[in-house]
């Protein structure tokens, strides 16, 4: 068992596969295309810009360095949380306000939240290996694997 | 956070519960950040202009406060129509429901502009505004152009900012985050804003790009910082001797640089697609962000005269394609074949529902980063594809 020492921007607790990138993430780009339209397909990954692409998020614990892109960010990640059809946790190098906004909307609103900690998210990449499974604890920041 | 005796008493339900929450919003978004208060806005500009039937969310938060009989407190605007009239299967799946959200955005007293360029004309916030924004490239042109203060909104972020007339006092709204972070050299013979734009994004992604000077005009700025917000998350950056908080390098970095970077004419080239596939496109696209009348001026004047070689469409600010209507270069842009729309055209065009795939090229940063199949070619490459320019 291994801990590092994050710094908590929302609180709460996830669990889950980390999933890695080095890239940022674009989560208009990534949610808004035809294939979405489909349910079961609600939190398949399909920006062909990022080396996500295919990917289902739905109960991982996404490791990216920032979120990048469209104001429509929140109106994704509402309804990926507020369903809990989305990502476990996430982890961040820097948080940015779309990303926050998405989760503090579903959590005041509607109630489900995830928590949100900031990281080396490449120091991470070094010491985890994809798919492991990490518990992120928002509440102290602690993210164990 | 510190709040106000009003804030604390909204917050305490006093106007009830839907502005209680929208003012909880604030304050934990905020808190989210370190904002240690909430400050007045001047204005705000939605985002959410397109009723997308697969989310829920946002258009049900909508319902609710208009049934509660909320409105805005300041001037607000809205992005563009997503272009519903384009297709049969777009009016009957993907947004159906539009007729109804428009009419709720006008409950709630939402200026209907319909336009992602807000700040020419319909919204123009003076320097030192803060604001309640969303829409990316609306909110980079009002930092980085106008000096104005507003952080990257989201979606119903927005809503809540206009209904309370306050937004928490973080990010952007804050002096020593305005500062210059990285220092742009380019080496560049043939200026393409918009890839210089996306270029840009992509390798800061949010940190504060401080671009060389260049004598870049406002199309040029509209179109180059909705690809850095695109490519990237850049919600401010200056151009030395252009942009009001940078008249001259030394001012925006308080010394020296800490980090350059150089972007050259290879560079901006390599984001054009290659030759054969520029020739294969099925259709042209320009406006993204929505052209101004400046910009169908400058880019219509190659069509007249002349006939399209393939589907050619121009997405133009509303309030500009009806100046446009009263010019001769209207009929003389139909005669050559363009399509002249008013709506957002990564609406219009990516919920085509087609089973194939059709190429586009577009000079369009932000539409190349977000469109399936949309290539990216300067604008010299986008009228050769159209066949009006050798």
């Amino acid at each position: 068992m291994m801990q590092f020492q994050g710094r908590t921007v929302l609180s709460g607790r996830g669990r889950g596969p980390a999933l890695f990138t080095d890239q940022a993430v674009n989560f208009t780009a990534a949610f808004t295309k035809a294939g979405n339209l489909l349910p079961w397909k609600r939190g398949q990954f399909h920006d062909r810009h990022h080396p996500w692409f295919g990917e289902q998020v739905r109960g991982k614990v996404l490791v990216f360095p920032a979120c990048i892109g469209s104001t429509h960010t929140g109106l994704v990640i509402l309804d990926l949380v507020r369903m809990e059809e989305g990502p476990a946790a996430l982890i961040v190098d820097r948080a940015d306000s779309l990303l926050v906004s998405g989760i503090v909307l579903s959590a005041v609103w509607y109630g489900p939240s995830i928590t949100v900690v900031e990281y080396s998210t490449a120091e991470l990449r070094e010491a985890v290996l994809a798919g492991q499974l990490l518990d992120v604890d928002g509440d102290t920041g602690i993210i164990t694997f | 956070m510190e709040l106000t005796e009003t804030q604390r008493a909204m917050l305490d339900g006093a106007e009830g519960p839907e502005l209680r929450l929208a003012l909880e919003t604030l304050v934990n978004y905020g808190k989210a950040f370190g904002a240690r208060r909430l400050v007045p806005i001047k204005s705000a500009h939605f985002t959410g202009s397109f009723a997308i039937s697969v989310y829920r969310g946002y258009y049900e938060l909508l319902d609710r406060l208009v049934r509660a009989g909320v409105r805005v407190r300041v001037p607000t605007t809205i992005n563009p129509r997503p272009g519903r009239d384009f297709s049969l299967p777009n009016r009957l799946l993907a947004f159906r429901r539009q007729l109804h959200h428009e009419a709720q955005l006008a409950r709630l007293g939402v200026t209907p502009n319909y336009s992602c360029v807000c700040y020419m004309e319909a919204n123009v916030p003076q320097f030192g505004d803060v604001l309640g924004w969303a829409e990316s490239s609306a909110v980079v042109y009002a930092n980085s152009v106008i000096g104005a203060r507003t952080n990257r909104n989201s979606v119903m972020m927005d809503v809540c900012m206009a209904v309370t007339g306050l937004t928490p006092e973080f990010g952007l709204l804050l002096d020593e985050n305005r500062r210059g972070g990285t220092l742009v050299k380019l080496d560049i013979d043939r200026m393409d804003a918009a890839a210089l734009g996306y270029l840009v994004g992509r390798r800061l992604v949010d940190r504060v790009p401080v671009l060389e000077h260049y004598p870049f005009n406002r199309v040029q700025l509209k179109n180059m910082g909705a690809a850095m917000a695109a490519a990237g998350g850049v919600g401010l950056f200056h151009v030395v001797g252009v942009t009001p908080e940078a008249p001259t390098l030394e001012a925006v970095f308080d010394g020296e640089p800490a980090e350059t970077i150089m972007i050259t004419q290879r560079d901006l080239d390599a984001l054009r697609a290659e030759p054969p596939l520029r020739q294969s496109a099925e259709m042209v696209v320009f406006g993204c962000p929505q052209m101004t009348l400046d910009e169908v001026h400058e880019v219509g004047r190659h069509f007249v005269g002349k006939k399209a070689a393939r589907r050619v469409l121009f997405h133009v600010v509303p309030a500009d394609l009806e100046r446009l209507k009263a010019e001769p270069l209207h009929a003389q842009l139909l005669d050559a074949g363009v399509e002249l729309h008013a709506h957002c055209p990564l609406a219009g065009l990516s919920l085509r529902l087609s089973p194939w795939k059709k190429n586009m090229l577009t000079p369009s940063g932000k539409l190349h980063y977000y469109l399936e199949g949309a290539d990216y070619g300067t604008l010299d490459d986008a009228l050769c594809a159209a066949g009006v320019k050798e």
